[in-house]
């Protein structure tokens, strides 16, 4: 909403990652987990992508996904994660040491939890500068002066005095605030966020979401932002994907998204947030709960759960389909019939957009 | 400063146990059947020289005017005297501590040299050659009662190859070391497969932490993460570990001691029992709960020094 | 016995790293049987004993003395007293049966209960008994046990008694704190709020999460005893000559442990056996009773 969008039409120098048919599956005792089921994204340079769903619907899985950290032990995946502005081809089954030089250097991480990031018997400098040593050979005090200047950068009050901290020294923002000067201590293209505020408190999550909307302002970087919360991914992204029991079911502009949502789940998600509502409404909760993800089929996974389905939600196989608009996709065969109840109100996000807030940097309580 | 204070704090804390195990120490003489002064005397059994070593023992006191006196005792470093060597047992068990504690320290540097190598190769590669290799070395290693293992270590390499002594302490820093190689890997074997296995758990823990990805996430090499973040959080917990289990290690040397003829205290206490030399005994458990309770408070202070979390809670 | 291999299923590319072949649900479960199998053929094979040699354990034979292995009517030869192997391993087995379980039933009852009660009634009782806890647990083990026979006098009774006195605490200090965590749980905290007593609170309620944690930690135990009880024989101030018990038999055949070396092997052998069945019990039952993280 901010930045000018280039929807649809786009060169291959112009995205950043491409993310291709992914499936992650994951062996459990009660069966085999596809975590991630058919993904595919793309993210384009100077762009912010949410990704919204719920807990269990593949978001994290998707952003290890990305950053190359998959398989792990257990799980076996399909489908191909690529960098092409950074000539990456590949990072999924790579070995991790060939992907040294994209991490950090091209992407890099804003964790879930922030308070669990650092190594707790270190301290907090030495953290931050050995992100530094990985990219730039700097003498002494220059990197000192660089760990102070990204320290500053992120908004961490007298970070001089500070550099001897350890992380349990630090309050939940302040540790979140370290990682993100973290990541930007090679100077990467992306960042992936991985819901970042959701450990923090409130007034904590606004501050950081604008250091991280001023951050890709100012540096130009592209930014995918993960969240649960629809009004928080509303406030910041361009684009939005978003992501039920495993699958992409919609994924369009920020504006389409909020004003004519074409999935009966995203509808369902707007509803329910008591922001997007209008006063006097009420807020409609979405009945049952997601499925497990083990042994799906290939037919709608919300139409047991979605007010609109019919006997052939659950006999066709549905798949991510054009929804009219260009670089609008949705995963319902019924869009084209439902009449989805748009949002009347027309005031989405609760906050004002970050445009006109400049970002705040006081003094967190620790 | 602040460890001087925690360490005054911890002291505080253990003197409730000290005075515990003087008190054990002093029952336990008092379980032995008979009359003490018929056990000294022997066939020189008079009922004078009977009351006469019951007033020097201060046996006709009441009980705890013995303890009072047994207590003040041996604070001072009187322990009694032993019934068969006839000579202090404070300064027999002084000739004896220091190849027991040669003993304990060669085998404990042993144990952190078989465990962290195997423990951290073992997490690192899960299911690997070096992780079967360990999990049956745990089991079997385990199963293995110390003796057994260092009847078989004479076996090899003291008699068919014949690269080690087999037989006393040596003289000399590389004559102990020579000495009690064999000794000591008896006792790192079973020690080790305990610090394998806690070792091994703790690295798999924290390789999946949230900091290790970041780390990774750095853009540092592999080797520099296992250095920075895997090796010193996943050794730390090692040591309370090695503390806990280190009453372990002491008592094997009990044993080991035996098999190999070491002039320890191990090899003191089992000859004392055989001789029924009750004094010794006494001041040996005395002095074995002490010191074991020394080197607890040894790696607790170690271990909150090393981490900061508790290096400021700690006070 | 595993093999490192790429694994290949369902679609397109699957890429998965090394994959033991014995998956780890079942890993438990093969320890399991295999330790209890183990075991049930050493105590069939110790306390039938009779069943398997005509021999006694201390009829000396002057005439057939360190006959070797698959000597005639001897199947693993006979010591320097002309005393049948076999069947001084089989009788001798008993013993350290009865120390494998005999020592370490008794402690981990009273420990159990121990730990239980003193974390159900805190202060002053628990406080005490923890205390009292502390301080058994501040002599090595092994230096208590022999300090207790030194006083008592060599005997396998006193062998029992001095295990008791000084291994129930591993096991009240585990049911203490399990105990104590499991007063926080909602089950227990609903239960003391409807009343129950507390009898039943610490059986019906408390138990069943601190019994597993015994259980597993008694065979390790279990290991512990029969050693310790082995390196007293072989130390001599176990049980009294001539009970044959496995340490002590390898003991005497370590004198000939340059040329009849089965005489102390065959022993040894039959030690580490008993060792490994019982740990692989444990390890068993430490994967069977771990509750399953449910996704």
């Amino acid at each position: 909403m901010t930045t000018a969008m280039t929807s649809g039409m786009s060169g291959a120098d112009d995205v950043a990652l491409d993310i291709r048919g992914l499936s992650v599956h994951i062996p459990t005792d009660n069966g085999t987990v596809t975590a991630a089921d058919d993904v595919s994204l793309t993210v384009r340079q100077n762009e912010v992508l949410g990704i919204v769903g719920e807990t269990g619907s593949g978001k994290t899985v998707t952003c290890r996904a990305m950053l190359g950290l998959l398989p792990t032990k257990h799980s076996t995946h399909e489908g191909a994660v690529s960098y092409p502005a950074a000539d990456v081809a590949e990072v999924l089954g790579v070995p991790q040491r060939q992907l040294r030089s994209l991490w950090g250097n091209y992407v890099a991480m804003i964790p879930q939890n922030p308070m669990t990031s650092l190594n707790p018997i270190r301290k907090i400098g030495p953290q931050i500068a050995e992100a530094v040593d990985a990219h730039d050979s700097l003498s002494r005090s220059a990197r000192r002066a660089r760990v102070i200047e990204l320290m500053t950068m992120v908004g961490i009050p007298a970070p001089e005095n500070r550099l001897n901290d350890f992380p349990h020294q630090f309050s939940g923002g302040m540790l979140q605030r370290t990682l993100i000067a973290i990541a930007l201590a090679g100077r990467p293209k992306l960042l992936i966020a991985d819901e970042p505020t959701t450990a923090l408190d409130v007034i904590i999550q606004d501050q950081i979401l604008n250091l991280l909307l001023q951050l890709q302002r100012d540096t130009g970087l592209s930014l995918v932002l993960v969240s649960h919360d629809l009004s928080v991914v509303a406030q910041v992204c361009d684009r939005v994907a978003v992501m039920y029991a495993g699958q992409v079911v919609e994924l369009a502009d920020v504006d389409d998204v909020l004003r004519a949502p074409e999935h009966p789940y995203t509808a369902a998600l707007l509803n329910s947030l008591p922001s997007a509502v209008p006063r006097g409404r009420p807020l409609t909760t979405i009945p049952g709960a997601p499925p497990q993800l083990v042994a799906l089929g290939s037919t709608c996974r919300f139409a047991e759960r979605c007010a609109f389905a019919q006997p052939e939600c659950v006999e066709q196989d549905s798949e991510l389909l054009d929804a009219g608009k260009p670089g609008h996709s949705v995963r319902c065969i019924r869009h084209d019939e439902i009449q989805l109840p748009a949002l009347t109100g027309g005031t989405v996000p609760t906050t004002q957009p970050p445009t006109t807030q400049p970002p705040t940097f006081e003094r967190e309580l620790s | 400063m602040q460890l001087l204070f925690y360490l005054g704090k911890r002291i505080g804390q253990l003197i409730p146990i000290l005075v515990g195990i003087t008190v054990v120490s002093f029952v336990l003489i008092r379980l032995v059947p008979g009359d003490p002064a018929l056990q000294l005397l022997g066939n020189h059994y008079t009922p004078q020289a009977a009351a006469l070593v019951n007033h020097n023992l201060g046996l006709d006191q009441s009980i705890p005017a013995q303890y009072w006196l047994f207590l003040r005792h041996s604070v001072v470093g009187n322990l009694g005297m032993s019934y068969y060597y006839h000579d202090a047992v404070a300064h027999e068990i002084a000739v004896r501590f220091p190849a027991t504690i040669f003993l304990i320290a060669f085998a404990g540097v042993l144990t952190v040299l078989i465990a962290v190598p195997l423990g951290t190769i073992s997490a690192l590669r899960q299911g690997g050659l070096v992780d079967q290799g360990a999990r049956v070395f745990f089991l079997v290693g385990y199963a293995l009662p110390g003796f057994l293992i260092g009847v078989l270590l004479i076996l090899l390499f003291g008699v068919k190859i014949p690269i080690f002594p087999i037989e006393g302490y040596g003289s000399g820093f590389a004559g102990h070391i020579g000495h009690l190689f064999l000794p000591a890997v008896t006792l790192a074997i079973p020690f080790s497969t305990v610090l394998v296995r806690s070792l091994r758990a703790t690295v798999i823990e924290v390789l999946g932490t949230d900091y290790v990805t970041t780390a990774k996430l750095k853009g540092l090499s592999w080797f520099t993460v296992l250095r920075r973040d895997v090796l010193p959080n996943s050794l730390l917990p090692l040591i309370v570990v090695f503390g806990v289990n280190l009453a372990f290690l002491v008592g094997g040397t009990v044993i080991i001691e035996n098999v190999f003829s070491i002039p320890g205290l191990g090899s003191l206490l089992v000859s004392s029992v055989s001789t029924r030399d009750f004094p010794v005994v006494q001041a040996l458990t005395l002095f074995f709960g002490v010191f074991v309770l020394a080197v607890n408070l040894v790696t607790d202070v170690l271990h909150v020094s090393l981490d900061p979390r508790l290096t400021l809670k700690a006070v | 016995m595993v093999v490192a291999s790429p694994m290949v299923t369902g679609r397109s590319r699957v890429i998965a790293r090394t994959q033991v072949l014995v998956p780890t649900f079942m890993r438990g479960r093969i320890a399991l049987i295999s330790g209890t199998v183990l075991l049930v053929i050493i105590a069939i094979g110790c306390i039938g004993a009779p069943l398997f040699t005509k021999y006694s354990p201390t009829t000396i034979d002057p005439l057939n003395p360190l006959l070797p292995p698959f000597a005639p009517g001897h199947l693993l030869g006979t010591d320097e007293f002309g005393r049948d192997l076999l069947s001084r391993i089989l009788y001798g087995g008993r013993y350290d049966l009865a120390i494998a379980f005999g020592a370490t039933s008794v402690t981990m009852v009273f420990g159990m209960l121990v730990g239980l009660f003193a974390g159900h009634f805190g202060r002053p009782f628990g406080t005490i008994a923890m205390r009292f806890v502390d301080l058994v647990f501040a002599f090595p083990f092994i230096v208590l046990v022999i300090a207790i026979i030194a006083m008592l006098g060599p005997s396998l009774l006193n062998l029992f008694i001095a295990l008791w006195v000084a291994s129930w605490v591993s096991y009240a200090r585990i049911s203490h704190g399990r105990t104590v965590s499991a007063n926080g749980y909602g089950y227990v905290v609903a239960a003391r709020a409807l009343g129950f007593s507390r009898l039943r609170i610490i059986f019906r309620h408390t138990l069943p999460s601190v019994l597993p944690a015994c259980l597993i930690f008694a065979m390790v135990d279990a290991v512990g005893n029969v050693l310790l009880g082995a390196s007293l024989g072989f130390l001599g101030i176990g049980i009294r000559q001539p009970t044959p018990e496995w340490g002590s038999i390898i003991a005497e055949g370590q004198n000939y442990i340059l040329s009849e070396w089965w005489l102390s092997i065959l022993p040894g052998i039959a030690l580490v056996l008993l060792g490994v069945a019982l740990s692989l019990i444990g390890d068993g039952l430490a994967d069977a009773l771990r509750p399953r993280d449910s996704r």
